[in-house]
């Protein structure tokens, strides 16, 4: 049985599951009310919140993505493994009280925290343009990912366009179907199934220290850039990464929301304990993977493909190696739809309470928001869909704009939550402060400035204002309040 | 405010400044910018300076998890101990801004 064939009955089996899990949560809760369907009741234990913290962290971008980075870059891609901890870390400056003030104020999405922290509406929505800006561009992604992995793992029998609108009609059906619960069911699937996929690559690629010390020696004779101790301009942009990563996909939309969902204090710290350890097994077997690519493929091929190439490669090898690749094309697939799926919830909820809730649906009911929520996420999958059926950039070109515009949110939550005298008018400033000047530096056409990200750059000019207009507020005369 | 905070039973990792000079000093070694140029040694079959940027990686994760396990307290209610007040009495315990 070809490679193609094999792929697709384990893809189309773990599918059918997908549906029967969504058919599944739509008995449990009642599925009406905006915390009950996009926080799944708030009561996610510590197994599910795991692997749905893991499965929408780690993306197509993860699997796809990040090997190819190696592949091009070589080993300074280890970088990966320590941005990915840095997300944890920022959480640590955050999520503890955030948690606390959702929890008892039943918060839903993030606008609630910033509409309760610096009590602006204009802010508010500015803030949730930037997110819902961001996270299309995140989902827009996903579906563009989609596309790739179909395509290439087919050898081009199922066409891009194909993979994009099947899987992305099966993410539909059982969000809709099961909002939070489903997504968080399904993520468990998924998560489980990535590191499944991530087990079989280690087992595929066998990295004995003797085989890698062959594979550095070959790269070093070819591409001696890619071994070499990186110079100074890579050490700025490592550090930058780690900046513009830990700030940025800890305030991702979904993430958040995933800290509201947490059913104690107790179980977030036990969920957030095992994350911090995952990019070591995760992103790190991705960097050895495109790093052991640099050896078996050949130089200057498209980045994106490199896993599939590698697993086309493979299979026909032995047995197990093509058991191995079905289970990482399988994976590849659930690493994509698990983080899509939660994307598309977090971005309908925000669309549905946030925007129109407080402005053409002000005082519509929960159930009358939520059934608009899920009719939304159907006309997004839709609009994104016809974007991605045309994609201009690679996968780690498309993570990085995003990540750029989402950093700039960042101070809303970090110093809101950590300094109390921030006041809102420094917020406003700062955050226009940020985008200005990352607007600017791309219009110049300076996406990085001394091997700095436009994003770090604008984020530091945004919390520059916070802390000076804050500080500077504080010191002039207070008038009486009324 | 740390004092309330830890009278209320709520210690949190962002009142301490050490936890953050410790991953200052943890990235920093993550990234080979001390190291100098050149063709490198290998450890384990890989390049030295990845092997020491995934051992400082190794260790962010395991300070982070010594950290969330002494430094989170699990205590519930918010940092000033007050009970949840109504939504429009946010401002009132300085949680807000304007």
């Amino acid at each position: 049985m070809s490679l193609t064939l094999g792929a697709a009955y384990g893809v189309g089996l773990y599918l059918l599951v997908l549906i029967g899990l969504g058919y599944a949560t739509r008995r449990r809760g009642r599925q009406t009310g905006l915390g009950d369907f996009y926080l799944a009741g708030r009561d996610l234990g510590v197994f599910v919140l795991v692997l749905t913290l893991y499965a929408t962290q780690y993306s197509g971008n993860t699997l796809l993505g990040y090997p190819g980075e190696a592949f091009q870059i070589g080993y300074a891609w280890v970088m990966s493994v320590g941005f990915m901890m840095a997300i944890v870390v920022v959480y640590l400056t955050f999520a503890p009280r955030l948690q606390r003030i959702a929890r008892s104020r039943a918060f839903v999405t993030p606008g609630d925290w910033i509409a309760f922290r610096f009590g602006s509406p204009r802010l508010t929505l500015a803030a949730n343009v930037l997110l819902v800006v961001a996270i299309a561009n995140y989902l827009l992604a996903q579906l563009v990912a989609m596309g790739h992995v179909t395509e290439g793992l087919s050898g081009g029998a199922v066409p891009y366009w194909a993979g994009v609108v099947l899987l992305t009609l099966v993410i539909g059906i059982y969000e809709t179907i099961g909002g939070m619960r489903a997504v968080a069911l399904t993520d468990c699937v998924q998560g489980i199934m990535l590191l499944a996929g991530l087990s079989g690559l280690l087992l595929a690629v066998v990295p004995t220290p003797a085989h890698l010390a062959e594979v550095t020696a070959a790269i070093a004779a070819e591409a001696p850039e890619k071994v070499a101790v990186p110079p100074w301009s890579v050490a700025r942009n490592w550090f930058s990464t780690i900046l513009l990563i830990g700030f940025s996909a800890a305030v991702y939309p979904h993430a958040i929301q995933r800290i509201y969902a947490a059913r104690s204090v107790a179980t977030l710290k036990r969920a957030l304990s095992v994350m911090v350890f995952l990019p070591l097994v995760t992103t790190g077997v991705m960097f050895l993977v495109g790093v052991l690519a640099i050896a078996e493929l050949p130089a200057g091929g498209d980045p994106d493909q490199v896993i599939p190439s590698l697993l086309t490669a493979w299979s026909g090898r032995s047995l197990l190696l093509y058991c191995l690749s079905v289970i990482v094309i399988t994976a590849v697939v659930a690493a994509i739809m698990s983080t899509a799926d939660s994307v598309l919830l977090s971005l309908s909820s925000i669309l549905a309470k946030d925007v129109l809730g407080q402005t053409l649906l002000r005082g519509a009911s929960e159930a009358q928001l939520t059934r608009v929520g899920k009719r939304l996420s159907w006309l997004v999958m839709a609009v994104l869909v016809v974007l991605a059926l045309a994609p201009r950039t690679t996968l780690w070109g498309l993570t990085e704009i995003r990540m750029e515009i989402l950093a700039q949110v960042a101070p809303l939550f970090v110093l809101g939550v950590a300094w109390r005298r921030l006041t809102t008018p420094a917020v406003v400033t700062g955050l226009a402060a940020g985008c200005l000047t990352y607007g600017g530096l791309l219009l110049a056409g300076q996406p990085e400035v001394w091997n700095i990200h436009a994003g770090v750059i604008a984020l530091g000019a945004n919390v520059a204002c916070c802390v000076a207009l804050t500080r500077l507020l504080s010191r002039a005369p207070v008038p009486h309040a009324a | 405010m740390r004092r309330v905070i830890e009278e209320a039973g709520l210690v949190e990792p962002r009142s301490r400044p050490w936890i953050w000079l410790v991953y200052v000093l943890l990235f920093g070694a993550s990234v080979p910018w001390y190291l100098p140029a050149g063709p490198p040694v290998l450890w384990f079959g890989l390049p030295h300076w990845v092997v020491i940027s995934l051992c400082a990686s190794l260790g962010v994760a395991v300070f982070t998890a010594y950290v969330i396990k002494r430094y989170w307290s699990e205590a519930d209610g918010e940092p000033d101990g007050a009970p949840s007040p109504p939504r429009g009495a946010a401002h009132r315990d300085g949680d807000a801004g304007p």
